[in-house]
């Protein structure tokens, strides 16, 4: 019989589940990934303070964003505005990719590998910095005010609870293996890129736009919201209805208890959520 | 507390006191409202649940019946295969369902206060019917004339384990009795599978996985005309001789763990389990507890306690009389590296026909399987069938070479059964469709078609094939060629 845990060992259990966290960020090419975008994210706090692209958001109309000389009046110069994003994407993306590219890298033969990786990663980049002509200025027009950000941020999670979400993040697990000869692969790697870079678009588009409504503290707003993206990506493919954000059912447990109590799972038990540990309190047994 | 699991053979059978109990627990839990966390309904859907299925089957009366999609996200659909968390997932299963039995058991005027989970020895070397299913799941009533809840079931398979013109092929203990580690390198075999996340379809099927848990729930269950509950993963667990397998599976396990030649997986990754989503099983109070697979491990808390670690394990008694105790050498190793030679070109379809294609690798790396193998490590060449896909809940597949020239002929290379066909090859539920992979270690019969036709693994021939009538297709994704390092 699988033993209860007694209050004392709770504090062991959560060590354990860090402990199971971080042996999972340590597989594949993960501690790649997070260096990747620790250095993205470092890069993005040395651009000039004032000009950067969380500074901009909220600031412009849409009078003023159809309007070519009042656009240039606020904004800062376009490479500045893509530089932002591109740093932006790069600090918060890769780590979602670390089961397609360690899945790419063992199906492909040595010599291959480096080619599939770097047409999958430019592919799947390219489709976020795409993105970007669209999110930006939606950004800066909607990130005004202080209500911004519970509105983004209630907006962002009712998207994940949606059915089409769901089915994004499930496009996001499909997996390919990579054809014999170069072009076939190369094609298939780059097509392979392009539909899981449309799927996580289609899945987290409205979380990009939170850490965007964060003057102060926009670095800790990326590092949170890439943590909660790659939680959520980290949850397994599911069918496509309304559910409970998969990324708050990730963090279930971890989370303290006033945050629990919005994420729905208070209907499995209260011992659940008191405790913050994934034990369930005994139930009246029913009969049909 | 549950006692030792027994061979059901061995008891005094047939109808002994602990399958009485069995069947009579099983109609006991049978009668519990699905949504009860100790119903038989619920501990089933935990395996795996295709609700409009079981609405359809009558199963149970609606969806509304079930808990609400909260708990479901929690705790159903949990079963791990493909991955090195079968093993220790399963484990914690049975140790959840045996509790429950065993808590409503002991409870009963006359019940036994040490019950435990008999298994089903079908490779037994001291019972020659040991592949035949134990008659008390075949009977329609109990000894007392009533219904035999073990009986009640959809099973369109074998009634004795072995080779069938659906299904030429048989089980076997070659996963006992290989040198193999317990994590797979990618497109090798592993004794436990390849490094997985939570998985209910990992990327690559674990050894002992493929052969006999799965050949025996597809040979239980049978393919046509429909498949039976055991051969699909969200009907399975709904036989009850799935769990008198399963414990087999489990002692296969705990046999092989005793062996002091195999090194079982204790890495922090493995033993700490998945991360986000846990392993959660319910208890007999109706709450509930998640494990670790390194609970599971000899003088683990789920560790379980057999009569006999031998018999039809293919594991030998290493000191004769000496107790029974599951292994002392848990270590991390994993196995050699290993890298794709090539691969073929193309989806392949198998409908009625058999479908060919080719695999084209280095010249090179085919020399390397050209000379007989040398006293020192050598390396292992696999045959993969990577993102098998198809419409039925389970299917056959015969794989054979083809050697080059008009006699050439065919060499039977396996016949793998795909247990969970349908479910991991829809985009709409949990496996987002990759579809089974596996690898198979053909290094001997590469040995032969080189020595036989030489120059035939350059441009490998391989044929796939549905033996028998089959009335869908399946689709593999793509069959190539991985090697593996064994220094």
């Amino acid at each position: 019989m699988i033993p209860a845990r007694p209050r004392a060992a709770r504090g062991l259990h959560v060590a354990r589940r860090l402990r199971a966290a971080g042996a999972h960020l340590r597989l594949g090419p993960m501690p790649w990934l997070l260096a990747l975008a620790a250095t993205a994210l470092g890069v993005s706090r040395l651009l000039p303070a004032g000009d950067g692209l969380a500074a901009l958001c909220g600031r412009l109309s849409l009078v003023q964003l159809a309007d070519p000389a009042a656009r240039a009046l606020v904004l800062p110069a376009p490479g500045l505005l893509v530089g932002g994003w591109v740093l932006m994407v790069l600090a918060m993306m890769p780590p979602l990719v670390s089961a397609p590219l360690a899945h790419l890298w063992q199906t492909t033969p040595r010599s291959g590998r480096a080619v599939a990786v770097a047409l999958y990663g430019l592919a799947y980049l390219g489709v976020w910095i795409l993105a970007g002509l669209a999110l930006v200025p939606l950004a800066l027009l909607l990130a005004s005010g202080s209500a911004a950000l519970p509105l983004l941020l209630g907006a962002a999670l009712i998207w994940s609870a949606s059915p089409p979400a769901q089915a994004a993040r499930n496009r996001c697990h499909r997996m390919r293996w990579l054809p014999a000869g170069r072009a076939r692969a190369a094609r298939a790697a780059l097509g392979h890129g392009l539909a899981h870079g449309g799927a996580c678009l289609a899945a987290c588009w409205p979380w990009m736009l939170v850490p965007l409504t964060v003057q102060t503290g926009h670095g800790v707003a990326m590092v949170l919201v890439a943590a909660y993206l790659l939680a959520e990506r980290g949850m397994q493919a599911a069918p496509a209805l309304w559910r409970v954000p998969p990324g708050i059912v990730a963090f279930n447990g971890l989370l303290p208890p006033g945050m629990r109590r919005i994420t729905g799972l208070r209907r499995f038990g209260p011992g659940l959520m008191s405790d913050g540990f994934a034990e369930i309190p005994p139930q009246p047994r029913t009969r049909p | 507390m549950a006692g030792t699991r027994k061979d059901i053979a061995k008891l005094n059978g047939p109808w002994s006191d602990e399958m009485l109990w069995y069947a009579r627990a099983v109609r006991a839990l049978q009668g519990r409202a699905p949504a009860d966390r100790t119903s038989w309904w619920y501990l089933a859907a935990i395996h795996g649940i295709d609700i409009p299925g079981w609405v359809q089957q009558g199963i149970v009366p609606s969806a509304g019946t079930l808990p609400p999609q909260g708990e479901q996200d929690l705790i159903f659909n949990q079963c791990q295969h493909a991955g090195w968390f079968f093993l220790p997932w399963h484990r914690g299963y049975l140790a959840a369902f045996e509790a429950i039995l065993d808590a409503w058991i002991s409870a009963q005027p006359g019940g036994p206060q040490d019950w435990a989970l008999p298994y089903w020895n079908y490779l037994s070397d001291s019972n020659p019917n040991g592949r035949a299913i134990p008659p008390e799941f075949l009977d329609p009533t109990l000894p007392d004339g009533s219904a035999n809840p073990l009986s009640q079931v959809r099973r369109n398979g074998m009634h004795v384990l072995g080779p069938q013109p659906w299904f030429p092929g048989d089980i076997s203990l070659s996963a006992q009795t290989r040198s193999l580690p317990f994590t797979a390198a990618p497109g090798t075999e592993g004794y436990g599978g390849a490094i997985s996340g939570f998985a209910q379809q990992g990327s690559l099927t674990g050894a002992v996985e493929g052969d006999p848990h799965n050949r025996v729930h597809v040979m239980v269950g049978g393919v046509q005309p429909v498949p039976g509950w055991m051969s699909d993963p969200d009907f399975a667990a709904l036989d009850p001789i799935f769990w008198v397998h399963h414990c087999n599976i489990d002692r296969f396990w705990a046999a092989w763990m005793s062996d002091p030649a195999n090194q079982q997986e204790d890495s922090g990754a493995w033993s700490n389990g998945p991360f986000p989503r846990q392993f959660l099983m319910p208890n007999p109070a109706g709450g509930g507890n998640v494990f670790l697979p390194g609970e599971t491990l000899p003088g683990g808390a789920l560790a379980p306690a057999y009569d006999d670690l031998h018999d039809g394990t293919g594991i030998p008694q290493v000191v004769a009389g000496g107790p029974v105790t599951e292994g002392v050498m848990i270590t991390s190793k994993q196995a050699g590296g290993s890298a794709l030679l090539g691969s073929n070109s193309a989806p392949l379809t198998v409908a009625a026909g058999p479908a060919a294609t080719e695999i084209a690798i280095p010249a090179t790396a085919a020399t390397e399987f050209a000379a007989p193998p040398g006293l020192g490590p050598e390396p292992r060449l696999y045959l993969n069938l990577e993102g098998v896909r198809g419409a039925a809940a389970a299917g056959v597949l015969q794989v054979h070479l083809r050697l080059p020239g008009a006699d050439g002929g065919l060499r039977l290379v396996d016949t793998v059964a795909l247990f969970g066909l349908g479910k991991a090859s829809s985009t709409e539920g949990v496996h987002a469709g990759n579809g089974l992979s596996l690898a198979i270690d053909i290094t001997e019969l590469a040995r032969e078609v080189q020595s036989a036709a030489p120059g035939a693994l350059e441009r490998l021939s391989v044929e796939l094939s549905q033996p028998g009538a089959p009335e869908t297709e399946i689709t593999v994704e793509r069959v190539s060629l991985y090697r593996q390092d064994m220094g």
